[in-house]
């Protein structure tokens, strides 16, 4: 790997110098407040009120704890009656209420010597008492008491900790929360935002939980301001300045969740990539949670999440019903149920209509990463639409040239090379500038022998250049999937497009029409295909072309002495596409005698180019002029038609 | 004073509950032994903590909490250890002199199944033992024991042992109750967010408890309820007028002090951001308090646990429809629980539960059910019955 994490500390506020820290604390504060102005007005001869606080990945949990601890820890009155003690975010050791307290235990002999010198070794001794299990609380409490002091513990993920108690203990710990003053928890959960979640045990109801929402308006500023440093301030400011719409934009687009925030944030401040492996690894931590959230749901509400994840932005029940193949009514229904029971999406009203989106725009960015097709614009959307909101096309250019120089100088990750690539190719860079950034991440990928160079998606201009090989040998329907898959269509290749559309099906018009001939039934399918495309590709304008297969056919149908009337087709076609001459020199060929076996169309082409052989329709017989007139009738009526198609 | 919600408050945190003190106090004084009964969250283990802090000049309480033991010797290990507790003794210096040194001088070492061996290597029987250390006791002050989830202790012995042992603590109460000499020198509290007369019914030992003097703990009157609101609203800087109060009042109807705080704590941080309190904001944080789960979800694990599970589900049926309708007629309650194949004293008995666990009542029509709480009808209607 090629990154050094310098910036995964913003993630993980515990790794954060202290000063720095307190610095970057600015929003959050009256929640905070709250529990700090009840942690001083407590008397803590009582027992106190346990809190637990909740808010989905990045809201803040751990940093609020943080502040909890550090202020408390500096607090030159609170610090006199608590100790502050937090436990690392995983805490696998603790499987059992016994060791929750020992675990308190051993924190305080560490951290705090002078105070607890033998806290642990006290109770060590009596760890195989018959009645250890029952009495350690109380070994603990009494070196407490007796130092006149109270624990306040501060516990990540308490949900874990709290999940692996057995029914007894559960019940213990309702009792000595009921009865002890010795200590108070502030716990942080994640999980304990989920509908699977059980809320049925009995100690619960001792903790008050606060729920950390998204940032507003006002505090995504404050917020990012506090983040920045040096030159990142100034550019910050700038944005705040002249730009706050941007701001304002990237708060919905994370649901003002400040890491979400924060990191969409540095991959557009930081072009090295080290931002967007963070990314990368704090979505993969959260797997775990977020599958579960979508394996507890019923397979209809997997289905309807699905497509509006997939979809990234908001939208209608309509459309909703539309792809999931449900009644409107019902949908309704079930985006009820996701909404207020499992608050997994979130509506707003237009009008009469309601737009859902998902709510946790993280786990949107989750669920895209890990679901949507690959070589598709479905798993960058959200970058896209990132990129697209916060950057000019200048900045999208820079960005896309730096990008270049990175993986010449072999500098990103391969990751960031590949999504950004995606993401660059998708937000609208010129064409020429898009192929050269492919080209390059391409080669890099190759070299690196990463797995990421099966996905990526081709260049537009590859995808044109292909496209119109394929045009050439007449592989239209592939040809069209080809350019579909374009990213930035502009008006003239959706044009292209569309007339493409339509000329295929003229064609398969044409084939049909053509089999259906029973003279032609005798020949094989490879030459009647040959046949019909020669007369598409002069539809097409792709006259060369077109002869070339039409002889083809030709000699086929001599050497197989068969003589066709549909041959008049093609001559129909030429004439309708104003091709004289060509026509002319075809017709006149020896080998295939066509001047002679097909009479009217010669008379009709002469016909038409009288002015210049006025000599030539002077010559025809009487008998004639009635199949040359109808002829005539036909090439105007292709033309007409063709006009019509727009072809 | 606080907004406290979940945890039961202490010292000026408490609210008066003036009546229900007067009777304990009197029949404290009386001599009678206690049984406080309420449903779940009304608020009895405040009470006991006021008992506990505030107790007359004449008595010392005792508060334990047993609803952990699952055993007989585990009960008698937890009020031993509570009675002989350094901390409580070395209390006692001050206020009860000769208690003190009685207690002072009595070391534990073992309490197992054989009963309680002392410090002097003697062991009796839990009865004897706790004998032991009231009978010679030349107390100034008389010593007030209460016994929190004491139900749910025997339920725990119940399960974990068997009915015989559970019946076993009941008579040693029993006994203990009806020594004179111990009465007079030391009045039982019992009580519990399980009802204590119903688990003892299903044992058909009601005669071990039938001495107790039940005291009921009910819902604060309106009067009461807007006392309680205005001082936790002027001691939380939040204003508010009459017209509100009463608003909050009607809505809440079931008035017990943990509904009251669950409310208020939602319209203080309503109040913050918009500063004023409207019938609007009172309606949104009670919208809002429904998202406390761990205040709401052991209503229904509480069901869980207590019921069979045809009883369970009978149970579970009934709730749906009356939060659903707001109301459920008896007949149709019987027929649901021909449907769940109860019979119906089994049915009738459930209900009981119901009524006395403080799920529903059938105050205004006997006829009638209806949720007690209607924010617990809410919540059921839309978490449990949707």
């Amino acid at each position: 790997m090629l990154l050094t994490s310098y910036a995964r500390f913003k993630y993980t506020p515990d790794e954060m110098d202290e000063k720095e820290f307190l610095e970057r604390f600015v929003v959050r504060q009256d929640i905070f407040e709250d529990i700090y102005d009840d942690l001083k007005a407590t008397d803590y001869s009582l027992p106190s009120q346990h809190y637990i606080i909740i808010g989905q990945r990045g809201q803040g949990k751990t940093t609020l704890l943080r502040k909890i601890f550090i202020e408390v820890q500096n607090d030159k009155e609170l610090s006199k009656v608590l100790v502050p003690i937090k436990f690392a975010e995983e805490q696998y050791q603790i499987r059992s209420l016994c060791r929750l307290w020992e675990e308190v235990a051993e924190y305080l002999q560490t951290m705090h010597e002078d105070i607890f010198s033998d806290i642990l070794d006290n109770m060590e001794e009596h760890f195989e008492d018959d009645d250890y299990d029952f009495k350690c609380f109380s070994y603990l409490e009494k070196e407490l008491k007796a130092k006149d002091k109270k624990a306040l513990i501060l516990v990540d993920n308490i949900d874990e900790l709290l999940g692996k108690l057995k029914e007894k203990e559960q019940r213990r710990l309702r009792e000595i929360m009921i009865e002890s003053s010795s200590f108070r928890i502030i716990g942080g959960s994640t999980k304990m935002l989920e509908q699977h979640f059980d809320y049925g045990k009995p100690f619960y109801e001792f903790f008050k939980i606060v729920k950390l929402q998204g940032l507003n308006k006002e505090d995504s500023i404050e917020f990012l301001r506090a983040i920045g440093k040096g030159e990142q301030k100034e550019k910050i400011e700038l944005i705040i300045q002249n730009e706050p719409a941007r701001i304002e934009t990237l708060r919905r687009l994370t649901g003002g969740v400040p890491r979400t925030l924060v990191m969409l944030f540095d991959i557009f401040l930081d072009d090295g990539g080290n931002a967007f492996e963070d990314l990368l690894k704090i979505l993969d931590e959260a797997t775990p949670l977020y599958k579960h959230r979508m394996d507890d749901l019923p397979p209809m509400l997997q289905d309807i999440v699905h497509t509006i994840a997939i979809n990234w932005d908001g939208m209608y029940t309509k459309e909703i019903a539309k792809k999931t193949r449900l009644s409107s009514r019902e949908t309704s229904a079930q985006l009820g149920q996701l909404e207020k029971k499992y608050g997994i999406v979130e509506s707003e009203s237009v009008g009469k209509n309601k737009i859902y989106k998902i709510h946790e725009r993280f786990f949107n960015i989750w669920y895209l990463m890990r679901f949507g097709r690959k070589k598709d614009r479905q798993r960058v959307e959200w970058l896209v639409k990132f990129l697209v909101s916060w950057c000019t096309p200048e900045e999208l250019e820079n960005r896309s040239k730096k990008l270049i120089e990175l993986v010449r100088d072999g500098k990103a990750s391969e990751s960031y090379a590949y999504f950004m690539c995606e993401a660059l190719s998708y937000a609208g860079v010129d064409m020429e500038l898009e192929h050269k950034m492919n080209e390059s991440v391409r080669n890099y990928l190759h070299i690196i022998s990463s797995n990421y160079l099966a996905d990526i998606s081709s260049s537009d201009k590859n995808l044109i250049i292909e496209a119109d090989k394929l045009f050439k040998i007449d592989e239209y329907d592939i040809g069209l999937k080809k350019l579909k898959k374009v990213k930035n269509k502009s008006k003239k290749l959706i044009d292209i497009i569309n007339s493409t559309i339509k000329a295929e099906k003229l064609l398969n018009d044409l084939i049909e029409l053509i089999l259906e001939e029973k003279e032609i039934n005798i020949l094989s399918q490879r030459y009647k295909y040959k046949f019909a495309r020669s007369i598409f590709l002069v539809i097409r304008g792709n006259y060369e072309m077109a002869n070339l297969l039409f002889l083809e056919f030709a000699d086929y149908c001599i050497e197989n002495n068969l003589t066709l009337s549909n041959f008049r087709f093609y001559f129909i076609f030429l004439m309708a596409n104003k091709q004289y001459y060509i026509l002319k020199e075809i017709l006149e060929l020896k080998k295939y005698r066509f001047k002679d076996e097909y009479k009217p169309v010669w008379y009709a082409l002469m016909h038409l180019m009288k002015d210049e052989f006025p000599d030539e329709i002077k010559k025809m017989g009487d008998e004639l002029s009635d199949s040359v007139d109808e002829i005539l009738k036909q090439v105007i009526s292709v033309s007409e038609k063709k006009s019509k198609l727009k072809l | 004073m606080k907004i406290v919600v979940g945890q039961a408050v202490h010292g000026e945190d408490f609210w008066k509950r003036e009546d229900e003190l007067l009777d304990i106090w009197d029949a404290i004084e009386s001599g009678s032994h206690i049984l406080i009964s309420a449903p779940r969250r009304v608020g009895k283990t405040s009470i006991m903590h006021n008992i506990k802090e505030n107790p007359k000049s004449n008595f010392i309480a005792i508060y334990i909490n047993t609803e952990s033991a699952d055993s007989e010797v585990e009960f008698w290990q937890k009020l031993f250890h509570h009675m002989l507790d350094e901390e409580f003794v070395n209390k006692l210096k001050a206020i009860a002199k000769n208690l003190w040194q009685k207690l002072k001088g009595i070391k534990l070492k073992k309490i197992t199944a054989a009963g309680v061996e002392f410090g002097d290597g003697e062991v009796l029987d839990y009865k004897e033992a706790f004998t032991r250390l009231i009978d010679d006791l030349d107390s100034d002050k008389k010593i007030i024991i209460m016994i929190d989830e004491f139900a749910q202790t025997i339920e725990n012995i119940i399960k974990y042992e068997d009915e015989k042992n559970a019946n076993k603590l009941l008579k040693v109460h029993r006994e203990l109750r009806q020594d004179t000499k111990i009465s007079s020198k030391v009045a039982f509290i019992y009580a519990g967010s399980i009802g204590l007369e119903s688990v003892v019914a299903k044992m058909g030992s009601s005669k071990h408890i039938n001495d107790l003097n039940s005291i009921k703990v009910s819902q604060l009157h309106p009067n009461e309820a807007k006392e309680f609101i205005e001082k936790l609203c002027s001691n939380n800087q939040i204003e508010i007028a009459d017209s509100e109060i009463e608003y909050i009042i009607e809505k809440i109807e079931w008035l017990i002090p943990f509904y009251i705080q669950l409310i208020l704590q939602e319209c203080k941080k309503l109040y913050r951001k918009e500063k004023n309190i409207t019938k609007e904001s009172i309606d949104r944080a009670i919208e809002n308090s429904l998202e406390h789960r761990n205040h709401f979800e052991s209503w229904q694990d509480k069901l869980k646990k207590a019921f069979s599970n045809e009883t369970y589900l009978f149970s579970k049926e009934v709730l749906n429809l009356i939060s659903e309708n707001f109301t459920l007629d008896l007949n149709d309650i019987i027929n649901i629980s021909v449907k769940h194949k109860l019979s119906e004293d089994e049915a009738r008995e459930t209900l009981h539960s119901l009524v006395y666990d403080g799920y529903i009542n059938n105050n205004e029509d006997r006829k009638i059910y209806r949720f007690n709480s209607p924010i617990l009808r809410m919540w059921w209607y839309q978490n449990v019955a949707n």
